[in-house]
């Protein structure tokens, strides 16, 4: 469970508290890694707005690594 | 015990370690660690108990340095891996060369976006090095067809020769505080001045502690109208550059490699530029005795023809026993060693997955 308004808010909760697995999400500059995809419910967020998607009480954030490759 | 000799060998599915007894009969082969993905650099480290550094350079997650104190048994990460600082604007996409510092547990590490990193904990934690990464002409280099790497650290008491590509080659005679373009002499092929003050696409420099001052470098040759640039050397600690490319069949390539116990012998895998595959699909190292005033061709035990091999610029290492044996991998998975200085090939592991880089050490 998160308190955030954002999914970038919610990252950066994840970047305090779980810095690891923030690693594994995003890069130095902050950057979601390419091949990181972010659903708030259903929503995939590049098709919202992005990090600034917005939150409500309730809403399930998944983070979905799409391994892809040779 | 007695010694063993060690091979690391870094592919597109992870690193493998084979191992045998000095006598090179059998090697016996283990891994993949950091299973399915790629490592494009690797250090045994002899310097106390031995200890095993690979980078393992995820795509998905991020970058990771693997460790093994059991020479290549068991690997766990480091607690951390280079990362640029967060107001940087920059992001790891790649470890491309990992190399032993001055103290024990000293490691430098060169990257792509091209930066420097130093450890002074076995790889638990770095630091960027300024003097390079934030070189005012680090956000002119460009990259290369393998990315903007620096894949290249060679130091030499105070002096540390880096190989950029494409930046060229980039020295510091202050023990890696700051550093300065030093490309006199060597040129490029795809810009217009055939020899800028930096931006060479350099694919790798060697040197020998017998021949201070010398140094060779395999640069990116292979241009019909700037004929020469691709196979060079230097004797006066890299600050001018001259061609030894006479007599190769083609002056591209990218690994070059110096005899542990000649500094005036070296070795070179020249692959025509357009297919970056052996001439004529007939593979052969070229071996020098005299420095690069001329050059001979081994290609005992290679298959003679059909055989369309690429060897990248980390994957060919030589052994330092009494009559030393030369080992390169191939992109098409295969490995190969030329026993007596490469008189004489052989295929060791036949099936491996692309190589990226092969290093071998006697433990």
């Amino acid at each position: 469970m998160l308190s955030a308004s954002t999914v970038g808010e919610a990252l950066q909760l994840m970047a305090a508290n779980h810095p690891a697995i923030y690693q594994g999400i995003c890069d130095e500059t902050g950057a979601v890694r390419r091949h990181v995809h972010l659903f708030v419910n259903s929503d995939f967020v590049h098709d919202r707005e992005g990090l600034d998607t917005p939150l409500a009480p309730g809403d399930v954030l998944s983070l979905m690594p799409a391994v892809s490759g040779g | 015990m007695a010694e063993r000799l060690i091979l690391c060998i870094g592919t597109k599915k992870g690193l493998f370690v084979a191992e045998a007894a000095k006598t090179r009969r059998k090697f016996e082969i283990r891994g993949p660690f950091g299973s399915g993905v790629e490592v494009y650099s690797a250090l045994i480290d002899r310097r106390g108990a031995p200890r095993i550094y690979a980078s393992s350079c995820n795509a998905f997650f991020g970058m990771k340095i693997l460790r093994s104190t059991d020479l290549g048994k068991k690997f766990k990460e480091t607690k951390s891996a280079p990362a640029f600082p967060k107001d940087d604007g920059r992001a790891l996409a790649n470890i491309w060369s990992l190399e032993a510092g001055e103290n024990k547990k000293d490691l430098w590490c060169g990257v792509e976006p091209a930066a420097l990193f130093r450890s002074s904990d076995a790889g638990n934690t770095w630091e960027m090095v300024p003097g390079i990464s934030n070189h005012a002409h680090a956000r002119q280099w460009h990259p290369g067809n393998g990315g903007l790497c620096m894949h290249t650290i060679l130091r030499q008491g105070n002096r540390v020769h880096l190989g950029i590509s494409t930046g060229g080659h980039y020295m510091s005679e202050d023990g890696g505080n700051t550093f300065e373009a030093a490309n006199q002499g060597i040129g490029a092929g795809f810009v217009p001045d055939p020899f800028p003050e930096f931006g060479q696409c350099v694919h790798k420099i060697v040197g020998h502690p017998d021949a201070p001052g010398r140094l060779y470098m395999q640069n990116h040759g292979g241009w019909d109208e700037r004929p020469g640039i691709g196979v060079l050397r230097s004797d006066d600690h890299g600050h001018t550059w001259h061609s030894i490319a006479k007599g190769l069949p083609t002056d591209f390539g990218f690994p070059i490699v110096v005899h542990p116990n000649d500094p005036d012998t070296i070795y070179v895998m020249p692959h025509e530029p357009m297919t970056r595959t052996c001439p004529g699909g007939s593979p052969a190292v070229w071996r020098s005795e005299n420095g690069g005033t001329s050059w001979k061709r081994l290609s005992k035990g290679f298959p003679k023809r059909e055989s369309f091999f690429t060897v990248l610029r980390d994957a060919m290492d030589v052994d330092h026993l009494k009559s030393p044996a030369l080992y390169f991998g191939t992109t098409t998975g295969q490995l190969w060693i030329g026993r007596e200085g490469g008189e004489e090939w052989s295929c060791l592991f036949e099936a491996l997955p692309p190589i990226n880089c092969v290093k071998v050490a006697v433990v």
